[in-house]
């Protein structure tokens, strides 16, 4: 499919505009400009979902959109459209738009609310820079943005445990943007490019330099892990759970623990290509790292009564099922992988909804104070409820699609072990998630809710309730829909098709 | 009758991983089994809860049933995967529901039984995709044939499955005298979950002439692990005293298990030593005047009973 190369070359910079201009704009505002403050936000959501939609159509048409300006002689910063990029970045929009309404309701009538949503979204400007960028350089550059843009974000409260939050959130992505830029100069020291390409761009160089290629790979993942909260770098994920409840949707399922997954997929397979990263024999161990961090955040989920905590330890733990799929070198196992980047985003912003929800509503922080919530809030349960069962992998829901790819994959590629820790961690999830719901829907209230509020035309603020109500219903047809054309698991296939079988 | 019944397909290709539904007669049949014992179930959920939760057991009433639906008539892996897990968990919840809270030890371990053959589950189809590259049934089957011969892993995870479903329902059983009285709504639901999640993968996947030693090694497995898993989930529900009292019964049933064999074989002995007066003697018996004068005792002997003391209680 042809298009007129200006348009194919201002799309992708009216995407990042269209989150960028707004949020510039937002810093200035006043703090009682409300009604401008939100209109900007979700004309700049809105824009952003309209952008989206023209370059999923362009790219299904096997359309390009590319942007470059010239930074530093020979490392243009490059924005890029592929189908990679586009299943990534339609998450954000969408997850962005209904983020940015849940917002709006959390922090009604609460302080510094022009700094929030000025830095919510530069957060979102980053994220789709990071999805688009063409090369490692503009990679690092946005991604450094989203830390940045982050880190205020976290500390929103001001309170000494947000800010402690804060300090270790920053010193973590902070070394691991170091890592990251460590093992970018030295990639471009033997290669000579940062570009990003199908089947990756060190396989040609020769075999003396292959210790040194391992040493990046360790570099580069262990940049990445540290956002994508790989053991043992997922320290600052379970602190910054004191975060308001818009921002834990934001580090969890929508930027930047997807940032990192997102970049180690990059790194595998348009740095270093997949079957090239198999025979330097750098996969079974990220293989077996992400396994390893599936069962432990899986278990320390377990023993957590604040239920954001539990909630963050899952993510711990649901994240490295990317890195699962791509480290296990096989084309079902990768569909697996892609397609839980936008499942898990799904859920887990649920999930975080509705712990929002919980907590500005009735006060409930702990699990333990759950019982009988449903009866008071049953919207909101049942979106938990449809989230939750989808992370255990129960059919319709999303999670089951992820589960069934990326356990056919590992058969695929003989790895059958990865079936007995597939089958561990959803045990484990039923574990963690049953208990939740047989308290909220089976027990009788213990006494008064710790701090209710009354809403007079719902259990909640509308603002609060139909995000989450969206998401899960979102999260549902996902897995009972999966076939249908451009839904996550279709894009997934033709990510793999286009990027990995046929590039 | 049956076999005459229509047979319809329904393709679904948008739906899961591609899947379809299909009623020919082994549906039909297993439709209405299925609509009776949920009938019974539903009912008895109405009569056994609180007004306050009717609509949240209408609710999972509903889910549940859809998903057996769904199970019963699914024509690939997917689908049916879907409604057995929908059932199950449907079920469980309405059990819940309709107890509360102190059945929870019970449930609880109902649950754990279900997560196990999901998972079990779970694993039998990724495997037999694995094989056959498709979810339909018909191509499932024939790679269970080449997967599932003798003591292979696919088998064992069968077996675990249905007993763990069977093991569910078995599960009501040691928990009856908690109850006011035996509650067979109860047992109609957990007896739909046992049949479509339990029983129908082996009817889907395993031969269904049980002509092959894998078949039948599976079916008489499955009925020895769902013994052997009600007797685990009834040590984790009962408490000591409980437990106390069963294992006592089920002692003092197998001491008269043991006595009543041996007494058999003793009457089987004799029987032998007197095998030509038996025979005489069923010879006469199958004779007409012989069974007529035997009838018109008994006759005798009822209207004797009925007139002068009535029947025994």
């Amino acid at each position: 499919m042809i298009i007129n190369p200006a348009f194919s070359a201002t799309l992708p910079v009216a995407l990042v505009a269209s989150s960028l201009l707004p949020g510039l704009i937002i810093f200035a505002l006043a703090e009682e400009s409300v009604r401008l403050r939100t209109a900007l936000n979700l004309l700049g959501a809105l824009s952003k979902l309209l952008l989206v939609a023209l370059m999923l159509w362009g790219v299904y048409h096997e359309a390009a959109f590319e942007t470059r300006f010239e930074l530093l002689p020979g490392l243009p910063l490059v924005l890029r459209a592929d189908a990679l990029s586009l299943l990534f970045i339609t998450l954000s929009a969408q997850l962005w738009f209904l983020t940015t309404i849940y917002a709006v309701g959390y922090l009604e009538g609460s302080p510094h609310r022009s700094r929030f949503f000025g830095f919510f979204s530069l957060c979102v400007t980053a994220t789709v820079g990071v999805a688009m960028a063409g090369n490692l350089l503009t990679f690092i550059l946005f991604y450094e943005m989203l830390t940045l843009s982050t880190y205020p974000l976290v500390v929103h409260r001001g309170t000494a445990v947000a800010r402690r939050a804060g300090e270790a959130y920053l010193l973590y992505t902070v070394l691991g943007g170091v890592l990251l830029l460590l093992g970018a100069v030295w990639l471009y020291t033997l290669t000579g490019t940062l570009a990003f390409r199908p089947q990756g761009v060190v396989g040609d160089l020769d075999a003396r330099h292959h210790t040194s290629l391992i040493i990046i790979f360790v570099l580069l993942i262990g940049g990445l892990g540290v956002k994508a909260a790989l053991l043992p770098l997922h320290g600052w994920l379970p602190k910054a759970m004191v975060a308001p409840a818009p921002v834990s949707a934001l580090l969890h399922a929508v930027a930047v623990v997807k940032a990192g997954a997102f970049g180690i997929v990059r790194v595998v397979y348009d740095i270093f290509g997949i079957q090239f990263a198999a025979t330097l024999g750098v996969m079974m161990p990220l293989a077996w790292l992400a396994s390893a961090t599936i069962i432990y955040g899986s278990v320390r989920a377990l023993f957590q009564d604040d239920l954001k905590r539990r909630l963050a330890y899952s993510t711990v733990s649901q994240v490295s099922y990317i890195a699962l799929g791509v480290a296990l070198v096989g084309p079902l196992a990768s569909v697996g992988g892609l397609v839980h980047l936008v499942h898990q985003g799904l859920m887990k912003i649920t999930l975080f909804f509705c712990a929002g929800n919980l907590a500005e509503t009735l006060g409930i922080h702990k699990i333990s104070e759950m019982n009988g919530v449903a009866r008071r809030m049953p919207w909101t349960m049942t979106a938990f409820t449809v989230a939750s069962l989808g992370m255990i992998g129960v059919p319709p829901i999303a999670g089951f699609i992820s589960k069934w790819y990326l356990s056919l994959g590992a058969m695929e590629v003989g790895a059958d072990w990865v079936l007995l820790v597939l089958a561990g961690s959803s045990a484990l999830n039923a574990l963690y998630f049953l208990p939740i719901l047989y308290r909220a829907w089976f027990l009788e209230p213990a006494g008064d809710w710790p701090q209710e509020r009354h809403y007079p035309r719902a259990e909640t603020s509308l603002a609060l309730l139909i995000p989450p109500v969206i998401t899960a219903t979102l999260a549902l047809a996902a897995g009972l829909l999966a076939s249908v054309p451009a839904s996550p698991q279709e894009w997934a296939k033709l990510v793999v098709l286009r990027e990995f079988l046929d590039p | 009758m049956i076999a005459s019944l229509p047979t319809f397909h329904w393709p679904l290709n948008a739906v899961l991983l591609g899947s379809g539904a299909t009623a020919g007669p082994l549906e039909w049949m297993l439709l209405g089994a299925l609509a009776v014992l949920w009938l019974v179930f539903g009912l008895w959920l109405l009569r056994s809860h609180t007004s306050a939760r009717r609509g949240l057991t209408v609710a999972l009433h509903a889910i549940a049933g859809l998903g057996l639906a769904a199970a019963a008539l699914a024509s690939d892996a997917a689908l049916f995967y879907s409604g057995v897990t929908l059932a199950g968990y449907g079920t469980v919840a309405l059990l819940l529901v309709a107890h509360g809270p102190g059945r929870a030890r019970t449930a609880a371990v109902q649950v754990l039984l279900m997560v196990l053959g999901d998972l079990a589950l779970f694993e039998i189809l990724v495997s037999l995709y694995s094989q056959a590259f498709s979810v339909q049934f018909g191509d499932l089957r024939a790679a269970y044939a080449v997967k599932g011969q003798g003591l292979s892993l696919i088998s064992a995870l069968l077996v675990i499955t249905a007993g763990s479903k069977v093991a569910m329902l078995l599960l009501l059983i040691p928990a009856t005298d908690r109850l006011p009285s035996w509650r067979p709504g109860a047992a109609s639901g957990l007896l739909c979950v046992a049949l479509v999640s339990g029983v129908l993968p082996m009817v889907r996947l395993v031969d269904p002439l049980l002509s092959s030693e894998s078949a039948r090694y599976s079916l008489l497995a499955s009925a020895a692990a769902a013994v052997f898993l009600c007797l685990l989930s009834a040590l984790c529900v009962l408490g000591k005293s409980r437990l106390d009292a069963a294992v006592r019964r089920v002692s003092a049933l197998a001491s008269l298990s043991v006595a009543t064999g041996v007494r058999g074989l003793a009457m089987l002995a004799v029987a032998r030593r007197l095998a030509p007066l038996s025979s005489a003697l069923e010879q006469r018996m199958l004779s007409w005047p012989f069974a007529v004068a035997a009838a018109a005792t008994l006759a005798l002997a009822l209207v004797l009973a009925v007139a002068f003391g009535g029947l025994p209680a």
